[in-house]
């Protein structure tokens, strides 16, 4: 294996925890997750001869994969006739969880589904711990800008959880 | 649930098991630029395919009028040397790499840019078209029997008013098929970008 890709490997296999619950915030179905995942990963791949480490590998890991989540196309064919949420809710009922957390963490995901893509991307800037500052230097827009979008897609996701 | 508990059950989560890390592309296609790529690509195989159904017709069928035959088939033969150019053209598209390392905005503001590179492509393409659509009608006018004896301001009238309609028909269908096929791909683009305005 070329020891750029081995190098590669090694970087975003830290991350790829991360990666994945982007991959969950943006698609409500396993199979796009799925997809959604490794498109990010094959761009980050082609897009890393050009990393020149002048930000964290995260940060610029963070804001291609995003970038690719933004436009990510779901697939056109419909995998099956049962909708998502009922696969989730079968999931949940026969798997038998009894973890709150577990239930919590499935109802912060519904909800993060029904925001727009833009308002997805403010919020896993804002649950990954990011400052207005780096939040509106990875989007490219104002600071106060990134501030008020973040605030209001904190509205709209709190309003969507609660009710 | 207040959101800074989010924040708490988003850092606990942990992601156990995630699909195999690939480097290679995926077979499926599932971002815009490429969709619409392909689509084009498509697109001008296709009207390549049909030209040169076109050309082999009328090298087969026999017609009493020879001249009206080499007409055609010339023209024909060079909207498919103007189909090949704009082909040529739209492959080298593919070598511009979309910049998806740049923060969201520049990159979506690349996007669209590379959108409207290809619109400009595929309408160039289209209008190409004009010019020959009313070369070929001017042959049918001179050479179908019918068409031929129509003479003086209804030959006018007739003509520019096929003219027209062809063009405007070509038009309209040359929008339907871009909406279609390219144009829900380019609004879902520029609806993100006034979501981030």
């Amino acid at each position: 294996m070329p020891t750029l890709e081995k190098e590669f490997l090694e970087r975003i296999e830290k991350h790829k925890g991360v990666i994945f619950k982007i991959s969950k915030m943006y698609m409500d179905n396993f199979d796009d997750q799925k997809d959604l995942f490794q498109e990010i990963t094959f761009q980050v791949w082609k897009a890393y001869p050009s990393f020149e480490g002048r930000s964290a590998f995260s940060t610029w890991l963070y804001r291609i994969a995003l970038n690719t989540a933004i436009v990510f196309l779901k697939t056109e064919k419909k995998r099956s006739f049962i909708k998502n949420d009922e696969v989730a809710d079968f999931k949940v009922k026969h798997e038998d969880y009894d973890d709150e957390e577990e239930l919590k963490l499935q109802k912060m995901y519904r909800a993060i589904h029904q925001l727009n893509a833009i308002d997805k991307a403010l919020i896993f800037y804002y649950l990954e711990n990011y400052s207005g500052k780096e939040m509106a230097k990875q989007l490219g827009i104002s600071e106060v800008n990134a501030r008020v979008k973040l605030n209001r897609a904190k509205e709209k996701l709190k309003e969507l959880i609660n009710h | 649930m207040e959101l800074d508990h989010l924040k708490q059950m988003w850092s606990n989560e942990n992601i156990a098991e995630t699909p195999e890390i690939s480097t290679e592309k995926q077979k499926q296609i599932h971002l815009p630029l490429e969709k619409i790529r392909k689509n084009m690509r498509n697109e001008f195989y296709w009207t390549a395919v049909i030209f040169v159904l076109i050309i082999l017709f009328f090298l087969l069928v026999d017609m009493h009028f020879f001249k009206f035959k080499v007409y055609i088939i010339t023209l024909v033969a060079t909207m498919m040397l103007i189909t090949s150019f704009y082909f040529f053209k739209f492959f080298q598209l593919y070598k511009n790499i979309s910049a998806i390392n740049l923060n969201t905005w520049d990159s979506l503001k690349d996007l669209k840019y590379q959108f409207k590179l290809n619109e400009q492509y595929y309408m160039a393409f289209y209008i190409a078209f004009a010019p020959f659509v009313v070369c070929e009608m001017l042959l049918v006018f001179d050479y179908t029997p019918p068409l031929k004896e129509i003479t003086g301001l209804r030959f006018i009238l007739t003509f520019l008013s096929t003219c027209i309609g062809t063009l405007g028909a070509l038009y309209f269908f040359g929008k339907f098929w871009f909406q279609r096929y390219y144009g829900k791909y380019f609004n879902q683009i520029y609806k993100i970008i006034d979501e981030l305005k």
